[in-house]
Formats: C-alpha cells, sequence, structure tokens
C-alpha cells in the first residue's frame, strides 16, 4: 500500500549504458522488480537503482508507459487456465505507443520481463500475436527474418501433421 | 540488455541451400523473436491461439448450412506456429498449456491429430472440447461419440465445449456425464432438426456452467438450466411428446429462465411464438408467478421477431433493475414505444446522472439508437479547440479514460461506448412512422436534466424530425450536436426549429441554457439562405437580450466568408470555428490548382 510521502518520493534509475533518471515513486513502482528493490533499500533516496539489463532509449519508452498508466490498478495475480480475458485487443494509447520497428518491440517486451511490468508485457506480446495473425508459417519466417533450420526428423513429422491437418 | 549486432537481412536462397542446419540455428539465434525467453514466447503463443478459438467459436454461432467457407480448426493454427523454426516448434512443444484445445471434425485422420493434441497436452487434460462437422460432408464416425468415450464416467476439467453438429441425430451421451467444471457450452445445430436438447443437461451436475448459447434445437417439455448468467438463444422450437414441433410459448421459455435467477446477459433471437393474440397477451399478464425478477440482468437482446407483441410481452413479464442495454428488433409497424418497450422496462438508476446523450435516427434502416454517457463535470468544458481534429471538437476534463487525453469528442468517439444503450431496429416501417416514434423512445430512456445532446439523423427524405419537442423536452441542454448528414440535400430543418423557439419564447432568452452548437454540413452562400437567416434569427435573440451563444462550430459546411464574418459578429467574442478538414476533400472535389480558390470563397486562411 503507497503512501502520500511515497507519491511525492523520486527515485533514480541507473540504466546499462549509465544514463540516469529520476522519476515519480509512483512511475517507477509501475515495475514489481523495482517496487521490491525499493523495499528492500528502505527510506534511502539518494540511492539509485540499478537497471544493468536495460538501455536508456529502452528505459525511456518504459517510463513514458509507466507514466501514461501511473494510475491504473494494480493488476490481480493471473491463473494460468483463465484465458477467458485474453483477447488481442490493445488500448488505443497503447497501440500507439507500441508502434515501433521490431527490434525496439522485442526490447521492449524483453524490458517490461525483466522490469516485471505484466500489463507492458502484456501489450507487447499481443502486439507480436496480431502479427502472426493469420500468416503462414513462411510469411512468418519472412516477417521476423527468420529461416527453415528444421532437421530432416522434424521434418518428417511437420509432413505427417499436414497431412492429418489437409483431411481436417 | 546485451548489445546486438546490426540485424542483418536473410540469407538468398542459394546460401541457404549451402548452410548446415546448425548454421541456420544460430542464425535465428540472433533473430530478437527468437532470443525472447521461452515463457515470454509461450505467452504470445497463448495469446493468438487464444484468439483463434474465440474467433472459431464466434463464427460457429453464425455458421449457416449453405456457408460454402470452411472453417479452420483452431488447431491448424497452433499447428502453423510449430513450423516456423527449430525453437519455436521446440518451445511450442513443450508447453502443454498450448495443447489443450482437442477438436473432432468426424473423419479418422483428425482423430489422430485430436490425440496427439491430448498426448502434447499430458499430463494434463483438454481444457476446451470442439466439434465440428459439415453438412456437406458425411462423418466417418460421429465425433460426439468420442468426446463422450473421452470421459468415462464424468467429464473433467473441460471448461469450454463448442458442439457445432452438421449431422443428424448425434450421439449425445456426453450430455448424461456430470460437468463439474464446464463453464461455457455452445452447441449449434447446422440445420433445424438435427437434435434435440436434452431434458436434463449434464446428468443435472454442471455447478460452474454459465454461458450458455444455444442454436437451432428442439427442447423437450420440463428443459431445465439452472443458475445460468448468459443466455444466447437462437432459433429454438420446442417438441412435444408426440415429437411434434411447435414454437416456444412465452411462459415456457419464463420457467425456463426463472431458475437463473442471477441472469446478467439475455438473448434469443427468434425465439417463441411470433405472432401473439391479445388472449395470449392477457394470459401473460395474468399469470401469478409473474413477473419474474432478475436483480443483475444488465443487457437484453431480442431480435428478429415477426411483431412486437412476443418482445413485448417478454420484457413485460421480467423485472431488470440493473438494465444498461436494450436491443430489440421486430417486422411490422408501431405507432409507439409503449408497444414495444413497457413502462415498466428502464434503465438502472444510474442512467439519470447520465449528462450526455445521443440520438441516432437511421431512416434508411428502419434503426433508432439512443446512447447515454456520464462524461464529468461539465465546467471543465472548453470550446478552444482550433487546433484539434475535427472530431476533437470539445474538450472534456482529464478524468475520463479515453484514448489518448482528455480531448475527446463526446458523442463522436465511439457510438458503442455508451453507458446505457437503446437499440431499435423495425422492418417495413413507413419512414415518418419510425421518425415521430423516435421521440417516445426519447422520452422514456433520456433522462430530463441531460446536459449535451447529440441528433445524427443522416436521411434526406423524411422532412420533419422532432426537434422542437426534443429542446424544449431537454431544457438543460448546454451543448447541442445536430448532424444531419444529408450531403447538403437538406438543409434548415433544424435552424427552422431554432427560429420558432426564439419567436415563441418572447421577451425570454430561447434556451437559455444552450452555450454551444455544432452544426454539420450546413451549405449556405447567401444572405437570403433559409438556414441561415434562422440561426442569425435565433442568434440575434440571444444578444439581445444579454445572452448570446458562446460557440459555434459549423463541420463539414460550405459557408461564404462574408456569411461568417456576420456569423462571427453573433456569438460570444467571436467564437465561430470553421472547419479546416474541409480543405482535403476540396481538393478531392475541386483539384489541387483550384485549392486556392476554394480556399478564399470558403473563408478558409492558408
Amino acid at each position: 500500500m503507497s503512501t502520500t510521502e511515497d507519491k511525492t518520493r523520486k527515485v533514480k534509475l541507473v540504466t546499462s549504458d549509465n544514463e540516469e533518471f529520476e522519476v515519480d515513486w509512483e512511475v517507477a513502482t509501475r515495475s514489481v522488480l523495482i517496487k521490491h528493490m525499493l523495499e528492500d533499500i528502505g527510506e534511502s533516496e539518494e540511492q539509485a537503482i540499478p537497471l544493468p539489463n536495460v538501455t536508456a532509449n529502452v528505459l525511456k519508452k518504459v517510463l513514458e508507459w509507466c507514466e501514461h498508466h501511473r494510475k491504473d490498478p494494480e493488476p490481480a495475480p493471473e491463473s494460468s487456465d483463465d484465458n477467458r480475458k485474453r483477447t488481442l485487443e490493445i488500448g488505443d494509447w497503447d497501440a500507439k505507443f507500441i508502434q515501433v520497428d521490431q527490434e525496439m518491440l522485442f526490447e521492449i517486451i524483453l524490458a517490461a520481463n525483466y522490469l516485471d511490468i505484466k500489463a507492458l508485457l502484456d501489450v507487447g506480446c499481443k502486439t507480436v500475436a496480431n502479427m502472426i495473425k493469420g500468416k503462414q508459417p513462411e510469411e512468418i519466417r519472412k516477417m521476423f527474418n527468420i529461416v527453415n533450420d528444421f532437421t530432416p526428423e522434424e521434418e518428417a513429422q511437420i509432413k505427417k501433421e499436414n497431412e492429418w491437418a489437409e483431411d481436417r | 540488455m546485451p548489445k546486438r549486432g546490426r540485424r542483418r537481412g536473410r540469407p538468398t536462397q542459394k546460401r541457404m541451400q549451402t548452410m548446415s542446419i546448425d548454421d541456420r540455428q544460430r542464425l535465428n539465434q540472433q533473430r530478437p523473436i527468437v532470443a525472447l525467453p521461452a515463457e515470454t514466447l509461450v505467452r504470445v503463443f497463448g495469446y493468438f491461439i487464444e484468439h483463434e478459438r474465440q474467433s472459431y467459436i464466434d463464427r460457429s454461432w453464425d455458421h449457416d448450412a449453405d456457408a460454402e467457407d470452411k472453417m479452420d480448426s483452431p488447431c491448424l493454427a497452433l499447428l502453423n506456429l510449430t513450423q516456423v523454426c527449430s525453437s519455436w516448434r521446440s518451445i511450442a512443444l513443450n508447453a502443454p498449456v498450448l495443447w489443450r484445445t482437442a477438436c473432432f471434425t468426424g473423419t479418422r485422420v483428425s482423430q489422430s491429430l485430436a490425440e496427439e493434441f491430448m498426448r502434447r497436452s499430458s499430463p494434463r487434460r483438454p481444457f476446451h472440447v470442439i466439434v465440428q462437422t459439415q453438412p456437406t460432408r458425411k462423418p466417418e464416425y460421429d465425433p460426439m461419440s468420442m468426446v463422450a468415450d473421452m470421459f468415462q464416467n464424468e467429464i473433467q476439467d473441460v471448461k469450454t465445449m463448442t458442439l457445432c453438429v452438421g449431422h443428424p441425430n448425434p450421439d449425445t451421451s456426453i450430455f448424461n456425464k456430470e460437468a463439474h467444471q464446464i463453464e461455457t457450452l455452445t452447441v449449434v445445430a447446422i440445420k433445424h432438426g438435427y437434435f434435440t436438447f436434452p431434458k436434463t443437461l449434464f446428468a443435472g451436475c454442471y455447478p460452474n456452467l454459465r454461458r450458455l448459447k444455444l442454436r437451432n434445437l428442439y427442447f423437450q417439455p420440463g428443459s431445465v438450466l439452472k443458475n445460468i448468467t448468459h443466455i444466447s438463444l437462437k432459433g429454438i422450437f420446442a417438441k412435444s411428446f408426440w415429437d411434434k414441433d411447435y414454437s416456444i410459448e412465452v411462459l415456457h421459455l419464463l420457467k425456463i429462465l426463472k431458475e437463473s435467477p442471477g441472469l446478467e446477459e439475455l438473448e434469443l433471437e427468434a425465439v417463441g411464438p411470433q405472432v401473439l393474440k391479445r388472449s395470449d397477451i392477457d394470459r401473460i399478464e395474468d399469470d401469478d408467478n409473474l413477473p419474474v425478477h432478475f436483480p443483475v440482468l444488465r443487457r437484453i437482446s431480442l431480435e428478429k421477431f415477426l411483431s412486437s407483441a412476443t418482445p413485448y410481452s417478454l420484457l413485460k413479464a421480467i423485472r431488470a433493475p440493473s438494465l444498461s442495454s436494450l436491443s430489440i428488433s421486430h417486422k411490422g409497424a408501431a405507432d409507439e414505444r409503449e408497444e414495444v418497450v413497457p413502462d415498466e422496462m428502464r434503465f438502472e438508476e444510474g442512467a439519470s446522472k447520465a449528462d450526455t446523450a445521443e440520438i441516432n435516427v437511421d431512416v434508411e434502416d428502419g434503426l433508432v439508437c439512443l446512447m447515454l454517457r456520464t462524461l464529468g463535470c461539465w465546467d471543465d468544458v472548453h470550446f478552444e479547440s482550433k487546433k484539434t481534429d475535427w472530431w476533437n471538437m470539445l474538450k472534456w476534463p482529464a478524468d475520463i479514460r479515453s484514448s489518448e487525453s482528455s480531448s475527446v469528442c463526446p458523442c463522436f468517439v465511439d457510438y458503442g461506448a455508451g453507458s446505457h444503450k437503446l437499440r431499435y431496429y423495425v422492418d417495413n416501417q413507413h419512414d415518418e412512422q419510425l421518425v415521430q416514434s423516435t421521440m417516445s423512445f426519447v422520452e422514456h430512456f433520456i433522462p430530463q436534466d441531460i446536459t449535451m445532446v447529440t441528433i445524427d439523423f443522416p436521411n434526406t427524405y423524411v422532412n420533419s424530425f422532432p426537434f422542437e419537442e426534443i429542446l424544449e423536452r431537454f431544457a438543460k441542454i448546454r451543448c447541442l450536436e445536430i448532424r444531419e448528414d444529408t450531403d447538403y440535400a437538406v438543409h434548415g430543418r433544424f435552424t427552422t426549429a431554432l427560429q420558432k423557439i426564439a419567436r415563441r419564447s418572447g421577451f425570454n432568452v430561447p434556451l437559455p441554457n444552450l452555450e454551444a452548437l455544432l452544426l454539420f454540413n450546413e451549405e449556405w452562400s447567401t444572405q437570403s439562405d433559409d438556414g441561415f437567416v434562422s440561426l442569425c434569427y435565433f442568434l440575434k435573440k440571444r444578444i439581445e437580450l444579454g445572452k448570446p451563444l458562446l460557440h459555434l462550430r459549423l463541420v463539414y459546411s460550405r459557408v461564404s466568408k462574408k456569411l461568417l464574418a456576420m456569423l462571427r459578429k453573433l456569438v460570444h467574442k467571436r467564437n465561430v470555428v470553421y472547419d479546416d478538414q474541409e480543405i482535403p476533400r476540396l481538393e478531392k472535389e475541386y483539384g489541387v490548382e483550384d485549392e486556392v480558390v476554394a480556399r478564399k470563397y470558403f473563408g478558409i486562411s492558408g
């Protein structure tokens, strides 16, 4: 539970390329990782939080998201079985926010995963899922610049699966 | 995060042929998407698979017997993912959670595929079961039997079951087994008469079943459905003891619904008698067991009836104090709201706090839509938004969680976003009749204290619209938006109403609370144009009585510079906004070379 004091507090974050960001406590604690680290270091305002897995340009983008969503309620703990809310819909603001090149998109996903920002991770994952939607394997490969690297055994298994699929 | 080198393009086909499998796998590992942690990729795949499953179920619900499109099983989408690259395949195969949809289509081969899915989902059991057979293809085996055989005594773990049956007399023994975990059941018979819904579902034991969708089935006398929260019934008939089918009676239907007092959403489409006699209606009204109370029922949809009598009778027999959405469609005429919606059927209490209403009448389609919303503190609304896009005409306070910022046009952004909605569709109704009956719906559903109203009336063929009645009824309106989307064909109906009100007001300020007026598609080129004269009359009277209009905006309109200058003199602080977005359309219409002329004529600064 955050206090009024917390809300006015500033937090320093240091990226892997040594850039320092000073942000509101409320913004920084959208990240569960940072929140736990802050709880560990206690009241010490001077101490900067190192984020060795995030570069400045990615953190800047992540903080933009956290700033916009600073007032959002805490996400409910998820159940692995609960698929009912798993739609691919993304809010308008989030959709605009995530209109970035592929490299940045994956950096944001990695950062959201590392910083433990579930809602941002979901936005990233849904965006990738939307990109995959309606595409055949070759089209997916082309889109993500990947190549067919199956072993002959895997190819044989895939061929069998395709026969099943064709006769569905 | 480790720095990555510059992304390289795909190797050429020639180079690919010479690369070893190991080299290709190494190459893929450098790609950002392949480098994502396995659990993150599983998350991506999970979203994708769930989307495919949901859209498949939605399509099954609307699938017609004569539909030519073959529906791809959602299982194929998952197979596609495993055929992209070795890494994705390995990740997907090692994630049992992705394989928990078992799909049976009635061919032996598909049976093998379903078994493979079940093996891959091991040690967990299928979570979603789908049966789908095509009417055009005789199944090699009855997939319903296989589903029944999959579960010995009871149906374990299954949370959703979608049965889309395209062949007659399927094995329904699955319904004889208890289903403790099932939450959602969808049963669609592609053609009427393929099967009869069991009298007792899942041996009477389905404690978690909340969502039920049934289409083209027969109900037996004494059919029981308990504690369902979302019911959709489409084309349901009843079957007598003598196997004769007939329209399910309203009282029978109400008796079934009564067993689900926690009902939240009710959708009925072409269910029940299509024509009711007066004596039938009296019998329903006199029934001592009615009305049935549904304290949390918030959405009712009664569609595709032959007359208004059946929806009326159903609504008369129901009490829904939490109602926020009502949708009705029927054929035949109804002069007044009272013939379709009984007095007792109203929106829940919160609707009275709404400050924004939209009245949308589409005569061509026979549609009336009313929408209510509560947006916030009116005093924070301001009109100085010349620089914003034309759809962001008003700025609303920041507490509205809108798409991007606080600048939204409350009535325009999203027709589906109202907190309370009425959708009334009537087929074969005379145009003027529909317009006139609109007023009775408006009076019943829109609270009188509303402060902002949008009227969207896009038809050119109807000469009258109850503008005056609406303005007189909703005297607290501060902002009014009129979207007569007539493509310049018919003008001045609204401004004429303003003039009449101004004339009648005598020494009183006409529409004293009105501060902002937004008009679409006005076309005035001379001072004698009727619409322009009427508007000026109203504006002048407001000035004369010391209460000028604060804001006038003309959207998608054609008004000469001279007339604009005249209007500016009649509005507080010359606050008239003329829509700059006219330019792209003018360019398209007149050609780019005429743009300067167009700008000059329409008074648009460059």
